[in-house]
């Protein structure tokens, strides 16, 4: 079983993507043999209205293979009437937070209040530092990374709400594994240093490293590579791959679909 | 393919030709069946993965081993390694002395395994110069390896270029087209390409497909001299299927830059592009270019 933290569905304004949507996503899982991806809208990037961005949530309540992750803006004015309208969408895994395109600091009161429900509900919070390399973004649209200081943070402030840290460089990962929190993970969903996988498991233990695949704007098997080749035990593999992720996102496989949204 | 050399056999009256074209098909299966995903490796029968761009671990040169051991785990059979010592950007000869000697270290050490390049600072001048002829002729080394101390525009660069021509050798030239501002020195796509149209004779190599390799692979199009390797951070879906698209396959190579073997040489196979251009990507196209 692999499951994959980070992937998104809709569409990315910048270049076409070869497999984007449902079944788009769908075959690039097929080929790497991911069983389950949670999945957030690129939508939520861009559009002002958390509840239009967050729409298709609805399409995946369906769907076996694919867990719906909410990413929400909280700097909008109807993130309260938004949260509050989730309790009857049983089947959200988790809130995605966006402070680098939504301009905001993780310690605003509007980002806490974000906190606050996800303590509330038992959900975890994943943060994307980036969506792509700086250094590729269109002149017009800059868009800082979020710095890994600001999750650990935020970790230490909810330390019963876990924090996924995505699309990080191997220093930005070391330096969230480093602080020892229990309830901060790092996701692989980014081409590392060589090596960095097995040093990070000798050093920190696997329990808090996950793999992400930022797909469809990433293949999935580049850093699912990493994993499966990693100087390290299948056991450890498992709990990166599939073990961590399930305990986190509190998923049964066994149950049936929690049906559809509401 | 397939399906339509099985119909020419059933369709052929001459059953030698039938066993011709049975046998062909077969070979071409067999020879496509060499790149396959799994956990037991990439199941490589008879390519040697090679990594085009690959350099001495900064402050610990001695951590090379590892990485060839990592190599063999990924079936990288060979490596193709440069130094820039302690990753100044202008680096004063006596640096890039120290760098070209832990190269020759390495190949000692790992012969067979590691080839070498040797860098320079063009800025170095004449005594740079007999640098580069002293890595190719006394070390062995394969060829050049230009960074960001000069633009490749630049005139100091010239006579480098031109004694990698006088030795048959690529030129591996750094460059990137970074939105948040490239280094006072470093090359773009752009310079890359005049650069090349400078030097018809000379085979380049641009690194990381010029970075954001939409453009970089539209920038280098049509310089015939230029190949591009697929090395870096950047890991984007579809990158490597727009340079194969752009360039050819011929004109692309996998290199690593120290990132994880694994996901770098996963990159090349996950593309969508046929096998027999992975395997060019992987292995043949260096091959070719550095006579190995």
């Amino acid at each position: 079983m692999i499951v994959d933290v980070n992937a998104f569905l809709g569409l990315w304004p910048f270049r076409p993507l070869g497999h984007s949507g449902i079944d788009g996503l769908e075959r690039l899982m097929g080929r790497s043999g991911i069983s389950h991806a949670l999945v957030s809208p690129f939508e939520s990037l861009f559009y002002r209205d958390n509840a239009v961005a967050n729409g298709f949530l609805r399409e995946l309540g369906g769907l076996k293979s694919m867990c719906p992750i909410a990413a929400i803006n909280p700097s909008l004015p109807d993130v309260g009437d938004f949260l509050r309208g989730m309790d009857g969408l049983r089947a959200i895994k988790g809130l995605k937070l966006h402070p680098d395109y939504h301009g905001y600091d993780l310690n605003d009161d509007s980002a806490k209040a974000a906190f606050d429900f996800a303590e509330e509900r038992g959900l975890p919070v994943i943060i994307p530092l980036r969506i792509q390399d700086e250094r590729l973004h269109p002149k017009f649209a800059m868009v800082p990374p979020t710095p890994a200081k600001a999750l650990i943070e935020v970790a230490r402030l909810y330390p019963k709400v876990n924090v996924l840290a995505c699309n990080a460089r191997s220093d930005e990962l070391g330096d969230a594994l480093g602080n020892n929190l229990s309830n901060l993970h790092a996701v692989v969903s980014w081409v590392q240093e060589e090596g960095f996988v097995a040093s990070a498991v000798r050093e920190h233990g696997c329990d808090r490293l996950m793999w992400g695949s930022n797909m469809p704007l990433q293949y999935p098997e580049p850093t699912l590579e990493q994993i499966r080749k990693a100087d390290v035990g299948s056991g450890e593999k498992e709990r990166i791959l599939a073990g961590n992720a399930v305990e986190v996102f509190n998923i049964n496989f066994r149950e049936p679909d929690a049906g559809p949204l509401r | 393919m397939r399906r339509l050399l099985r119909f020419i056999v059933h369709r052929s009256k001459e059953p030698e030709i039938g066993l011709i074209l049975e046998i062909r098909t077969a070979f071409q299966r067999a020879q496509n069946s060499h790149i396959m995903w799994g956990d037991g490796g990439y199941g490589v029968r008879s390519m040697r993965i090679i990594d085009a761009h690959i350099h001495i671990p900064r402050e610990d040169p001695s951590g090379v081993g590892n990485l060839v051991k990592a190599a063999e785990r990924n079936g990288i059979g060979a490596l193709c390694f440069s130094s820039l010592g302690s990753w100044e950007y202008e680096p004063p000869l006596e640096a890039c002395v120290r760098a070209n000697g832990e190269v020759k270290w390495a190949m000692d050490r790992y012969p067979g395994t590691v080839v070498g390049l040797c860098y320079v600072n063009p800025a170095s001048g004449e005594a740079g110069l007999r640098e580069f002829e002293r890595c190719i002729d006394d070390y062995g080394m394969r060829g050049l390896k230009l960074w960001v101390a000069r633009r490749c525009t630049d005139p100091s660069v010239d006579p480098f270029i031109e004694a990698a021509v006088g030795y048959g050798v690529p030129v591996l030239q750094h460059a990137w087209l970074k939105s948040t501002g490239n280094l006072p020195h470093e090359s773009t796509p752009t310079d890359v390409a005049e650069m090349a149209a400078m030097h018809p004779d000379a085979t380049i190599i641009m690194a990381h497909i010029g970075g954001n390799w939409e453009v970089g692979a539209k920038a280098v199009k049509d310089c015939r001299n230029v190949l591009v390797d697929t090395c870096g951070t950047i890991c984007d879906a579809g990158m490597i299927e727009y340079a194969v698209k752009a360039l050819g396959a011929d004109r692309v190579v996998y290199g690593s830059d120290n990132y994880d073997f694994a996901g770098q040489v996963a990159k090349v196979l996950s593309a969508e592009i046929t096998d027999e251009e992975k395997e060019q990507i992987l292995s043949g196209n260096i091959e070719r270019v550095m006579g190995l």
